[in-house]
């Protein structure tokens, strides 16, 4: 009977010695010394274990069911414990030095990666979009801007016709006419576009380019709103530190007109080579709406007043992304269109 | 126009440097774009006298000079062929920065001493050449080299705007930097003698068009000398880059350089009547102008005449019967003013480009051409030895000498610029411009414009006056927005940003094609060549023949495209672009229904939007690194399919379009319900040989604005069913050329409404399939909102399909 008891006891230790010390083992290499200690060929256990032939049968039965519960126990405690100190990801297998399988992705074009950036800024100052025709007629592209036939500004941009009256339009002015011929004010709008002028092809000049035309006419509208809105919209776009200015200038739908330029975002006004040394760089022209265009959209010059402003896509593309040439916006070479 | 600071200084003060100058007429609304200022040659570039010079002995090239340079005697190495004993050149001494900004140090070259440095014109900033150093005349060895030379003139190209002709001149200038510096201006007095007969005994003038002509006057010179003209006249034209002919030309160039007015000098003797008479060309009339070549005139064109035929185009150019030649002595000066329009037509109608054409197009003051007209006279007697005829013939209507009153009302300056402007402020500024500010009636100005401002007729042209002598940088910014909220983004511009990017999403690269093209472009893309003459919108005057006319189809651009990457090495190209085709109204009246018209503008062509897509089919060769992307036709189709699903179009119907329009004969339609979308095919081997293309290229174009548009409407949940589905795959055999949507159809009418979803996942043909067949098998998942589904249910659904198909002549497939 005692010698019954103190082998129960005995595996009841090695059983509890055992669990605490697989519980307590702090890496894999204690956990080899513990199961070395308890479950290898020489451990107390093992030998209990080989000893079972010589025991008194009921003993056997006894001793052998409790020793191996034991060794089963250690065991899963062990495998589990292992499991532990193993890897915590199942992509510890893979191999790290293999290129990974992307999927293809389509890159926007800078020009209306650019435009959509223009016009989102304008946007979140409260402009909507409104697209309009490339074909014009030469009332919408030209006289109802106070351009009639004759005007010097016609000299301006060469135009190209389909037929007398009928113009690829020169720039997105004429959305201003469509717009405001169609709406009572205020309107506040931006107006992209393809435009068209007979030009000599070369590294800044194509005989087709996109602007973006801005326009908010309301009660009350000054040239200082003009001058802030059209700053902020620049320094959003180059820099929220870059010094800003405005010179008049000539378009006859606008009066007072205005040009805007921003300081030399590369030397900083000292003058260097894309500012032709100048220390400035021009990004659009604008004005007051000329109270005759208002007059001959049916809107009271009296009682409203509004700005109006104008700028190349490529223009602004080109400066933003130190692209030199503007023919390289069309040729769509992927080399080209996959650095943005 | 390129401008003269000396010029400029006859008739204003000029104290500030040449750049503070353009800076300030930059931000009056007068952009300098160039100065050309003399090089500044630092004080001690010196006059050096080469003692000798002899071979170095080190170097084939170089010679050791040896050189008085004022102070001493100093040894240099030159390179330059040019240095020989006895030559005077500058000398920069040791210390000296040039404007290349390097600085001269002693050195020893090639084993000699040298001690400064022999300077060539580009070393000096004085020009370009550098073919040899400089040699000056004689003069005391030590002198600064700056007091010789560079104290040339300084040059202003300015970018003169299209409105303000009358600083088209060099009085012009300075009258605005008068009246921006608040300096006075002043113009030269002009003293005339007259002697002989007066001109109105010897001569007469009439004009038929009073409009294109509102004066014209004429002066008489006799016993002219033509003649080189003296050297002050020589330079100042020189200067601004105009060749000196003789001296009467001359004298007529440099008062239109000088006033901006042209004039013109008959050879009087030349004119074979004794009037002139202004008219109309008439049709057919010819005219060989002063370069010789013959024209022909018509009715656009106004001339002056000898009463019986054509001596000059007015405004444009003289002609060459009555040019002053050397032989000259009697001269009859013109000096007219001409309507800005008529001479822009004449000039257009003669393809005659002049000096005197801008000026008169761009407007000249019909008070201050009098001055001009007395300045030329006084200038021919004083150079060509002229005897002016008393008097001179001055046919003029007299409104156009009237002066114009605009009124202003002050209130009004305040409220268009944003800031308080005094009446003070305000008169002080226009008057600075020559505007006369009689007292306000009723508090307002009847101000009085001054006769060479033809570009001021409104309030608001005034009011720029004043915001323009006060400068923009006198506003200040505000930043209000009125309504307090941004735009929210509008329906069409959200399809347009959903779009492009689902097909990003897809791998396709979005690119930017021109409109402008050459008709045949699209015929050569396999596009009926009737349909597309008929089609395309034609430019007038065509620059090249590659932009004839505006593109009726995207096809051939993206073709390009695809061509120059293939060419270009890359190995798989999908491009995408949203863009527009134009097509004659008359052309798409008789396509009913596919060419919707978009467009209001009755008049005006059609503008239609698309998407437009090309791809090369498959990687090649494939890539360990990018996920191949779906090849082949199919893999096309699915990438419009996926666009259209994500614009809410699940079942787009496919058939073949057999029509004759923009798209070849066999393209695939591809339609909602019954509207056309667009188009999708391969293109085939001789379109792909006209580009050059080796491998196959699948091309659609999608109608954009016919898809439906985003609208920004929250889609509405719909709960998922709880319980789980049952799968079951269903083979058939099914007759050649079934469509896979109507198949779909059928079976989804069959199944009720526990049928969720049918995806083909097999086709065979072969083995088993009788010819004319084909087996398909579709994986068909069942599901119930409220139960789970039992098997026999399913069955049930899955023979209810098999018997309807059955009629159909579609059969399970067995085993």
């Amino acid at each position: 009977m005692t010698l019954k008891n103190d082998v129960l006891e005995e595996i009841a230790r090695i059983r509890d010695t055992g669990l605490r010390e697989i519980e307590e083992a702090t890496d894999a290499a204690v956990l080899e010394t513990v199961r070395i200690r308890h479950l290898a060929r020489k451990a107390p256990l093992s030998q209990i274990l080989r000893g079972l032939g010589d025991l008194d049968p009921t003993e056997r039965a006894r001793i052998g069911q409790a020793a191996n519960t034991t060794r089963r126990a250690l065991e899963d405690a062990l495998t589990e414990r292992e499991a532990g100190f193993g890897p915590r990801v199942a992509t510890a297998g893979v191999d790290p030095t293999r290129p990974g399988l992307r999927p293809a992705r389509g890159h926007a074009h800078v020009l209306t990666q650019t435009e959509d950036r223009i016009l989102s800024i304008f946007r979140g100052m409260g402009f909507a979009v409104a697209r309009s025709r490339d074909i014009e007629d030469d009332y919408h592209n030209f006289e109802a801007l106070n351009i009639p036939k004759g005007h010097s500004a016609r000299d301006m941009q060469d135009t190209f016709f389909m037929s007398e009256n009928i113009v690829l339009r020169t720039h997105t002015s004429p959305g201003q006419i469509r717009v405001m011929k169609s709406t009572p004010p205020p309107v506040r709008m931006v107006f992209p576009g393809r435009v068209y002028r007979r030009e000599t092809e070369d590294a800044s000049h194509l005989s087709e380019f996109h602007q973006v035309e801005v326009l908010y006419v309301d009660h009350g509208v000054t040239m200082k709103d003009l001058k802030g809105t059209l700053a902020y919209f620049a320094r959003s776009l180059f820099g929220s530190d870059l010094d800003v200015r405005f010179r008049p200038s000539y378009f006859p739908f606008v009066e007072p007109g205005a040009e805007m330029d921003i300081e030399c975002f590369q030397c900083r006004k000292r003058g260097c080579r894309i500012c032709k040394q100048s220390g400035w760089i021009e990004i659009l022209g604008s004005g007051m709406v000329h109270t005759w265009v208002l007059r001959e959209v049916g809107y009271d010059p009296e009682a409203v007043s509004g700005y109006a402003a104008g700028m190349g896509v490529e223009r602004i593309a080109m400066l933003r992304h130190g692209i030199t040439d503007i023919r390289l916006f069309y040729e769509n070479d992927l080399r080209f269109l996959t650095q943005f | 126009m390129r401008f003269s600071l000396e010029w400029l200084r006859r008739y204003v003060d000029i104290d500030e440097s040449p750049h503070r100058l353009a800076a300030r007429l930059t931000m009056a609304g007068l952009p300098v774009d160039q100065v050309e200022a003399p090089a500044v040659i630092p004080p001690t570039v010196v006059v050096a006298k080469i003692l000798d010079a002899r071979p170095h002995p080190n170097a084939d090239r170089l010679r050791v000079c040896r050189v008085d340079a004022g102070q001493g005697e100093l040894t240099i190495v030159c390179g330059a062929p040019n240095a020989r004993t006895g030559l005077y050149s500058p000398l920069a001494t040791i210390g000296t920065t040039l404007p290349s900004g390097m600085t001269v140090k002693e050195a020893k070259i090639r084993g000699e001493k040298s001690q400064g440095m022999l300077c060539a014109e580009d070393e000096l900033g004085l020009g370009t050449d550098h073919d040899g150093i400089i040699e000056l005349e004689p003069a005391a060895p030590g002198t600064p080299v700056s007091e010789i030379l560079g104290k040339g003139d300084t040059f202003f190209e300015v970018d003169v705007p299209s409105n303000r002709g009358d600083c088209l001149s060099h009085i012009g200038l300075a009258r605005e930097i008068a009246a921006l510096t608040g300096r006075p201006f002043r113009v030269p007095a002009v003293d005339v003698s007259e002697s002989g007969k007066a001109i109105a005994s010897a001569f007469q003038v009439t004009v038929e068009n009073p409009d294109d002509c509102p004066r014209f006057t004429a002066h008489l010179i006799r016993d002219v000398t033509i003649g080189p003209s003296p050297e002050w006249l020589v330079k100042a034209l020189e200067s601004v880059g105009q060749r000196s002919i003789n001296n009467v030309v001359d004298v007529s160039n440099f008062v239109l350089l000088e006033t901006g007015q042209p004039s013109h000098a008959f050879d009087l003797d030349r004119i074979r009547t004794e009037r002139i008479h202004v008219r109309l060309a008439r049709a057919g009339e010819k005219l060989t102008t002063l370069d010789d070549v013959p024209r022909e005139l018509s009715p656009e064109v106004l001339v002056i005449t000898d009463g019986e035929r054509a001596i000059a185009a007015a405004g444009v150019m003289g002609g060459a019967d009555t040019e002053v030649h050397d032989g000259t002595t009697n001269i009859l000066l013109e000096v007219a003013c001409f309507k800005p329009e008529r001479v822009l037509r004449g000039s257009r109608r003669l393809r005659l480009e002049t000096d005197a054409a801008l000026r008169f197009r761009r407007g000249v003051d019909p008070v201050g051409l009098i001055w001009a007209a007395r300045r030329a006279v006084a200038l021919f007697a004083e150079i060509a030895g002229g005897k002016v005829a008393p008097g001179m013939i001055d046919v003029v209507n007299p409104a156009i000498l009237e002066p114009r009153t605009v009124s202003l009302r002050p209130a009004r300056v305040g409220a268009l610029l944003g800031e308080d402007v005094s009446t003070n402020d305000i008169e002080a500024r226009l008057t600075a411009f020559g505007f006369k500010m009689p007292a306000k009636t009723n508090g307002v100005w009847p101000v009085s414009v001054p006769s060479w401002r033809r570009d001021v007729t409104e309030e608001v042209d005034l009011i720029e006056e004043v915001a323009r002598h006060r400068g923009y940088d006198a506003i200040g910014e505000r930043l209000y927005n009125a309504s307090g909220v941004s735009a929210p983004i509008q329906p069409e511009e959200l399809s347009r940003q959903d779009a492009r990017q689902i097909l990003r999403g897809f791998g396709f690269d979005e690119v930017v094609t021109r409109s402008l093209t050459e008709a045949t472009q699209a015929v050569r893309a396999g596009l009926d060549e009737s349909t597309v003459n008929a089609n395309v919108v034609k430019l007038l005057e065509p620059p090249t023949r590659a932009e004839e006319g505006m593109r009726v189809t995207m096809i051939p651009d993206l073709l390009s495209v695809v061509a120059r990457n293939l060419r270009h090495g890359q190995t798989d190209v999908r491009v995408f672009e949203l863009g527009k085709t134009f097509h004659e109204r008359a052309a798409l009246a008789t396509d009913v229904g596919l060419f919707k018209n978009t467009s209001a503008d009755a008049d005006l062509p059609v503008e239609l939007t698309w998407l437009a897509l090309a791809s090369t089919g498959g990687e090649v060769p494939p890539s360990l690194e990018r996920v191949s992307r779906p090849a082949g036709f199919q893999g096309f189709k699915g990438a419009i399919e996926g666009l259209l699903h994500a614009r809410h179009i699940d079942a787009p119907k496919w058939r073949f379009y057999n029509g004759l329009r923009l798209v070849p004969e066999g393209a695939l339609e591809v339609l909602s319900g019954s509207v056309s979308l667009g188009f999708a095919w391969e293109v085939s081997a001789k379109v792909r040989e006209a580009w050059d293309i080796a491998r196959p290229v699948y091309v659609a174009q999608l109608r954009f604005d016919l898809l439906p548009e985003e609208n920004g409407k929250a889609p509405q949940y719909r709960e998922p069913s709880r319980f789980p589905a049952v799968r079951r795959d269903l083979a058939l055999v099914a007759p050649e050329g079934t469509h896979d949507a109507e198949l779909k159809g059928w079976m989804a009418s069959q199944a009720g409404a526990s049928l969720v979803s049918i995806e083909l996942f097999d086709e065979y043909r072969g083995k088993h399939i009788p010819p004319g067949r084909v087996g398909v098998g579709y994986s068909l998942t069942f599901r119930a909102m409220d139960r789970t589904l039992e098997e026999k249910e399913v069955d049930a659904a899955i023979a209810q399909i098999v018997s309807a198909l059955a009629e159909r002549g579609i059969t399970r497939r067995e085993g």
